[in-house]
């Protein structure tokens, strides 16, 4: 996500805070998996490609990444849609929550 | 067993095929037959304390009890069909799963992989390996190797004949 830079940084304040585009402020949901000693490596990336419909490259990066750092961060959505992705990826037996974006 | 190729179809992508002997089909009918092992209680919505989301997990267990319900339903129907395994030869079988029965066999494939797993009390797998197990923990990391191994070969169809 990009930001604009203005010339002297003003102190963060919540007027700032709400003037975030609603969609999203509303995309407040980070949908994580973790890791775990039993799911094949190559079942978690066939997961995140079919559940996402992402290339083969970006699964295997987020699998890499649970695998080696504990956790992937695999999306940052709306309740709903964050619910939805947890929903699917346990369906399929991996470990994944949802958590508020602090 | 192997994966051998796709069948042709007239319309949309052709259903896989696959080969295997007398003895893995009688190893695939065992471990399906464990099917399911995880409780749905075993799911997590979250590791955090937010109240909107623990309010969910109700859900997320209705949801999770509901859908092995649909695939045992699923597995019935498809182990009942009759000549699912087909005789081919002395000591070789062919069955053929469609792109929506290779998802939901690789979900039962992997509940029944996870749920040994948490049954035995959620070990680190390789050290298990080299130590000396209870009968229940033997039969436990059988059928989570045989899922395993299952679930290696139906991956490896979906990437074709050369990579399997």
């Amino acid at each position: 996500m990009s930001q604009t830079t203005a010339p002297t940084a003003p102190p963060k304040t919540e007027k700032m805070e709400k003037t975030e585009p609603r969609e999203l402020r509303d995309r407040g949901y980070l949908v994580i998996c973790w890791n775990d000693p039993v799911n094949l490596m190559v079942y978690v990336t066939h997961v995140f490609q079919t559940v996402f419909g992402w290339p083969r490259e970006q699964a295997e990066r987020h699998m890499m990444q649970v695998h080696q750092a504990g956790k992937s961060v695999l999306a940052r959505e709306t309740f709903e849609k964050a619910e939805h992705y947890a929903h699917q990826l346990q369906g399929y037996g991996l470990h994944a929550t949802m958590e508020r974006d602090e | 067993m192997k994966f051998i190729g796709s069948q042709k179809s007239g319309d949309g992508p052709g259903a896989l095929v696959f080969q295997l002997s007398k003895q893995e089909v009688e190893w695939l009918l065992g471990v399906l037959k464990l099917y399911p092992q995880l409780d749905s209680n075993c799911h997590r919505i979250t590791r955090g304390a937010a109240d909107e989301i623990q309010a969910e997990q109700q859900w997320l267990e209705d949801a999770m009890t509901q859908r092995r319900g649909e695939h045992r339903r699923k597995l019935e129907k498809f182990l009942s069909t009759p000549g699912r395994f087909r005789h081919e030869a002395p000591d070789q079988f062919r069955f053929a799963l469609t792109g929506e029965q290779m998802e939901w066999l690789l979900q039962i494939l992997n509940d029944v992989r996870v749920g040994c797993w948490v049954k035995i009390g959620r070990p680190e797998l390789e050290p298990l390996r080299k130590t000396k197990l209870t009968a229940e923990e033997a039969r436990a990391l059988s059928a989570l190797e045989l899922s395993g191994f299952f679930q290696m070969i139906l991956l490896g169809a979906c990437d074709g004949p050369e990579a399997a």
